[in-house]
């Protein structure tokens, strides 16, 4: 396979075959079974913690997998996806790791406030 | 040629790096090993894959863009690990049983001290 110098919109395969030949696959097998044994832990997490951590993970995979999936179109657009991807995932890290931070239990004594939202 | 061979090595082992994390996810006892074996592993997985990506397509913007996938990656993933861990721990995370010392065991699980 020839890369051409700019291969933004000039597929090499026309029927969106995969190109690397079975190193692609494997991967991708192994990509699936990561997001099948992360998404167990996501299920049954003991604690809210453990879940942000499997979703944290389950990002990071599948921006792997976008990766691999412009590998195997021959499509570099896809890493668009992936950079964002990986910058929203921090973020949502951070919101979930501030909430549980704050715990469970309900702020003391904020009666008007909680009067306010209720209404 | 040899570089096909060399973005296929990397693309295996950034499967195989995400396939032992999501393992370790799985495996380990405590929401603390979980923790470092998802952080690390995912890192080095999404990296590996990112490196494979650039060398398979052989430009400079596609290699700017994976470049730059690593370094949003080896800035933030270390910073939510240890948000995350800070949280879990005040949040009163039981550890595993067999934990030898925990450093921070007086931490108290107080709010808005940051």
């Amino acid at each position: 396979m020839i890369a051409s110098p700019d291969s933004i919109g000039a597929p090499v395969a026309t029927d969106g075959a995969i190109h690397l030949g079975w190193p692609v696959t494997a991967t991708g097998l192994m990509l699936g079974l990561a997001i099948v044994l992360i998404t167990i832990r996501l299920l049954r997490g003991p604690s809210l913690a453990d879940r942000v951590i499997a979703l944290d993970l389950l990002g990071t995979v599948t921006a792997a997998a976008i990766g691999l999936y412009a590998v195997a179109r021959d499509e570099p657009v896809y890493l668009y996806v992936a950079m964002a991807i990986a910058l929203l995932l921090f973020v949502g890290t951070v919101a979930f790791a501030y909430y549980i931070e704050r715990g469970p239990r309900p702020a003391p004594a904020a009666s008007p406030e909680d009067a306010e939202a209720g209404s | 040629m040899i570089l096909d061979l060399l973005a296929g090595t990397m693309l295996l082992l950034g499967g195989a790096f995400s396939l032992l994390g999501a393992v370790g996810v799985i495996r380990m006892p405590d929401l603390y090993t979980r923790l470092q074996a998802a952080t690390k592993t995912g890192t080095l997985g999404l990296g590996c894959l990112m490196v494979g990506v650039a060398l398979h397509f052989e430009t400079l913007g596609v290699s700017v863009r994976s470049m730059l996938v690593i370094a949003f990656l080896l800035l933030t993933a270390p910073v939510a690990g240890h948000v995350i861990a800070r949280a879990g721990h005040r949040a009163g995370t039981p550890h595993w049983s067999r934990t030898v010392v925990d450093e921070r065991a007086d931490d108290e699980p107080s709010i808005g001290t940051r």
